[in-house]
């Protein structure tokens, strides 16, 4: 019986491990502070935005609860040419939030920080609160957009709970115009849209053991 | 299975009630999919997508997302050797409408599955789609796309010069087999020209 308990416990914890993700798409808009480019050493980059689809797992309704998101404290490294007029810039610290909120109240305004931005998009509740580990934004001035990626340790909010997850990876990536480039189509006092995606990584963990840990374990 | 089913499973999560929309968002069609990129002059790009607004944003047009699924379809061809940036003309674009009940959910292992139903928008860039390339997994791309065909053409108030940009990324975890990077973007309502008059040019109007 002991041997029966065994191979079964090892085919088990062989065939769980694995990873997969819940994805959630997002858009809004983004400041820095002193304006966008440049982006100066110490900067701050901040994003508030509304999510428009995310993954059917998290059992929320978009349209009798929004889900909104803030970036902050994103601090700048200062600007590198890194070719043909390219920008890159490498932010440090930074955490992201996204709550959920049955008022539906999320509102843009105009020249960020105000009266309704950040407020409006960190009412309700935590749905998944993490820091960022990297962040780093891209940006082509002559044409007036760019793109960003960064990586995430969720370990906070309501929606770890429905991952069954204390913690989880995540990555954001999207894309970003200015206001000409976007026809005209950032409110006033923002310096770019911000159109992106997060993974967020499901994983079940697997615990490493020795044979001879294993073999204790079913001789108690 | 799940990668076939993720992009109609995220635009029909949400649509149990009648679509809502808040006023305070500007309108555009987000969309969210897949690119299959050349790596050759002459070469084609294929990128599907599906439209995430969901009655969430305001899209430039009225949309049913409650009763229909909306896909959006770029087709360019590669026109120079450098890595970055990369032009794509002649690139076309194309936005279908397909209903949920009785119509075939978007599939990324089926490219028929997003160009059938009704194409409700097709239009070509106003010269380069321009892919940018900033590290071996995240870059951007941007363009103009001109709309002149498609059952709801009559719908828009301007059919030129509509901004089309966003970042693509290699790092994710989820694309699909057979295509090279996610590409994550908006089509934005196009700026609609204003035409400076005086007041003695106003009145002169209505006087005619």
């Amino acid at each position: 019986m002991r041997r029966l308990l065994l191979v079964l416990a090892v085919s088990v914890s062989i065939g769980v491990a694995h990873a997969d993700v819940a994805i959630i798409d997002y858009q809004g808009y983004a400041w820095e502070t002193g304006g966008f480019p440049p982006s100066n050493m110490g900067d701050v980059f901040n994003v508030v935005g509304v999510v428009d689809a995310l993954d059917p797992i998290f059992g929320i309704n978009l349209l009798v609860e929004e889900v909104t998101l803030h970036v902050t404290n994103l601090a700048s490294g200062g600007q590198v040419d890194i070719g043909g007029g390219i920008l890159s810039i490498s932010y440090t610290g930074g955490t992201i939030d996204l709550y959920r909120d049955p008022s539906l109240d999320h509102d843009y305004g105009v020249s960020p920080p105000n009266g309704t931005a950040p407020s409006s998009f960190t009412n309700g509740s935590l749905f998944l609160g993490g820091v960022f580990s990297s962040f780093f934004l891209f940006f082509d001035p002559s044409t007036g957009s760019g793109a960003y990626e960064g990586s995430v340790v969720f370990n906070s909010g309501s929606g770890l709970t429905t991952l069954n997850q204390l913690n989880a990876n995540g990555y954001t990536f999207g894309g970003v115009l200015d206001t000409n480039a976007s026809g005209g189509n950032v409110p006033q006092g923002y310096d770019l849209q911000v159109d992106g995606t997060i993974e967020v990584e499901v994983r079940i963990g697997v615990e490493d053991k020795s044979w001879s840990t294993i073999k204790e374990m079913y001789r108690r | 299975m799940r990668l076939k089913v993720l992009a109609a499973t995220m635009a029909l999560a949400v649509l149990i009630a009648a679509p809502v929309t808040r006023a305070a968002d500007p309108p555009n069609f987000d969309f969210n999919g897949y690119a299959i990129v050349p790596t050759t002059v002459g070469g084609i790009l294929t990128m599907r997508s599906v439209l995430t607004n969901n009655g969430v944003v305001p899209t430039p047009i009225l949309l049913d997302f409650a009763n229909n699924q909306y896909t959006l379809v770029v087709i360019g061809t590669l026109t120079n050797a450098a890595l970055t940036p990369q032009y794509y003309s002649p690139a076309t674009i194309e936005i279908w409408e397909d209903p949920i009940a009785g119509g075939t959910p978007a599939n990324y292992a089926n490219a028929a599955t997003f160009t059938d139903g009704t194409l409700i928008l097709s239009g070509a860039f106003d010269g380069n789609l321009t892919r940018n390339r900033f590290t071996s997994t995240v870059g951007s791309f941007i363009g103009k796309v001109d709309f002149s065909g498609g059952t709801r053409l009559g719908d828009l108030a301007t059919p030129q010069d509509w901004p089309f940009g966003g970042g693509w990324s290699r790092a994710v975890s989820t694309i699909p087999s057979g295509y090279n990077e996610q590409w994550d973007g908006k089509i934005d309502l196009a700026p609609v020209a204003v035409d400076e008059k005086t007041w003695g040019g106003v009145k002169e109007i209505f006087k005619k």
